[in-house]
């Protein structure tokens, strides 16, 4: 170690060595040829311990507006803040201040906001600053205020999660998962600002008030959700499945417009509501009316609703259990 | 970009050219923007910034300058421009201080990453400020911001933008007068009300 290896000439300030690192571990101290002849302990340990330079210029690099090559750039800048990088294959930026010491320049250095990565990169301790060095309260600080960052983003985290979960709920029929009215409504809306040719189905169960009436309403549960399943297994990925109250559904298909594949699609959905189911040892036999529509240029919700219903009661009235398709 | 930088974005077209103005400029975008601590998809930034120019039909950049500005002196951000002025007591010190600002708000927030940052005397009273490796148009946000803090310092300064949107971005200085008027007030602790 250089700490203390050779006596700087006359002048110096009446410190030992001792006295001056135990105020300021990263202070250096050069001749008047920029040789380092004092160096801290903290100081120490940003100067390689293979090394045998003593060349301050060649050790750091120093800049104030442009970089400082030797003893006469330097000496122009004393009092001011300087930034000084430890050259090498990782190179740390300081603050440092020069001041006149005897025939050469004192330097006093501090990590600055550098001080975190400094004290990780050379694996520094409480005892490698001055006991008035700010330089542990601000790791703390920086600790202390990190854990708080941390804690304010896992409650704004879960904050948002329980956002977007209130508004799932809120569009989702508690019982079948399926949309509900809300939903449907967001979603027809779309479809129709969207300008696309699409195809609004409405379902109603048919006798599902018997099932729910003769084997009550844990009966008529079950077949709601086997209705939903069934609506589900019948339609593809983008399509609208919702159940707007009681036992009535919708379907938005955004992409099915040809009038006979949707009564292909509507009969085989038939089909399957009408496969019995069991409960409680008794056999639930429902069937479905379905009215389709498909919507037409420039017509507005109210006007497609309508015809879909106009086409399920046409459904209805021709004897259940089958489709039926608005006219345009 | 972090989730602050567009809450901080936000704010400034709200403030500058209206709530209505923000809300159209949301309409023309596929998502809403970012809350406060996520950090975001950097394409947000930018789609926001073009839709905010077409519609105020401006040049971009000069969206980004005026937002420099008022990053550094509207008051619904007050704290960033106090925050700015710890950097030191006058124009040339705050200057100086740009070097160190990445790794000071490193300290303070690791997730938001600033450029590097480098500032050289060029001739008497001429500075250059180099950003290096920033998102494009950073440059434009400094000019504003350096705009901004002058007059804050009470320095008289010419600020002109450098560098053509690539990795190399800056601000030329040419400082006049560094205590042209007052600098507005500045204490390093905030008085309690």
């Amino acid at each position: 170690m250089m700490d203390g290896g050779h006596r700087p000439g006359a002048g110096l300030a009446p410190l030992s060595a001792g006295a001056l690192s135990a105020l300021m571990p990263l202070h250096l101290l050069l001749d008047a040829q920029g040789q380092v002849v004092q160096v801290g302990p903290t100081a120490g340990r940003l100067i390689a311990p293979e090394t045998a330079e003593r060349d301050f210029f060649r050790l750091f690099g120093v800049r104030r507006l442009h970089p400082l090559r030797d003893m006469t750039d330097l000496c122009r800048c004393l009092g001011l803040r300087l930034t000084i990088i430890r050259r090498g294959p990782v190179p740390t930026r300081l603050s440092g201040i020069a001041v006149p010491c005897g025939d050469g320049v004192l330097i006093n250095l501090s990590f600055g906001s550098g001080l975190d990565t400094a004290v990780r990169g050379l694996g520094l301790t409480v005892a490698d600053f001055a006991p008035t060095d700010l330089a542990v309260d601000l790791l703390y600080l920086v600790e202390a205020k990190a854990t708080l960052m941390d804690e304010l983003g896992r409650v704004n985290g879960q904050l948002f999660d329980a956002k977007s979960a209130a508004e799932t709920v809120a569009l989702t029929d508690m019982l079948t998962g399926l949309v509900n009215r809300r939903g449907f409504e967001q979603h027809l809306a779309r479809c129709l600002s969207g300008g696309k040719p699409f195809a609004l189905l409405q379902i109603d169960l048919d006798y599902f008030k018997q099932v729910n009436d003769s084997l009550g309403h844990a009966a008529g549960d079950l077949v709601l959700v086997a209705a939903a399943q069934a609506m589900l297994r019948a339609t593809r990925t983008g399509d609208v499945v919702a159940r707007l109250g009681g036992d009535e559904f919708a379907m938005i298909l955004p992409t099915q417009t040809d009038r006979d594949t949707l009564l292909a699609i509507a009969r085989r959905l038939i089909a399957r509501l009408e496969a019995p189911l069991m409960f409680a040892g008794q056999e639930c036999r429902i069937s479905a009316s379905i009215g389709i529509a498909i919507s037409q240029p420039a017509e507005d919700a109210a006007g497609l609703l309508a015809r879909s219903d106009d086409a399920l009661y046409a459904a209805k009235r021709a004897g259940r259990g089958r489709p039926a398709v608005a006219p345009p | 970009m972090h989730g602050l930088v567009h809450k901080a974005f936000r704010g400034f077209v709200q403030a500058a050219y209206g709530p209505v103005t923000w809300a159209e400029v949301m309409a023309a975008l596929p998502d809403p923007l970012a809350e406060t601590f996520a950090a975001q998809d950097p394409l947000l930034l930018d789609a926001a910034l073009a839709a905010t120019a077409r519609r105020l039909d401006r040049p971009a950049d000069s969206v980004l300058e005026d937002f420099g500005i008022y990053l550094a002196s509207h008051p619904d951000v007050g704290q960033l421009r106090r925050l700015l002025r710890f950097g030191g007591e006058g124009l040339l010190d705050f200057l100086i201080s740009l070097e160190d600002l990445p790794d000071r708000c490193r300290l303070a927030l690791p997730t938001l990453a600033l450029p590097e940052m480098r500032v050289d005397q060029v001739a008497d009273g001429r500075f250059l400020l180099s950003i290096r490796n920033g998102p494009s148009g950073v440059g434009h946000v400094m000019t504003g911001l350096l705009r901004a803090m002058a007059d804050d310092y009470g320095a008289l300064a010419l600020l002109e933008h450098r560098g053509d949107g690539h990795a190399e971005e800056g601000v030329a200085i040419h400082l006049i007068d560094a205590g042209h008027q007052a600098a507005k007030a500045f204490q390093l602790v905030e008085t309690l009300p």
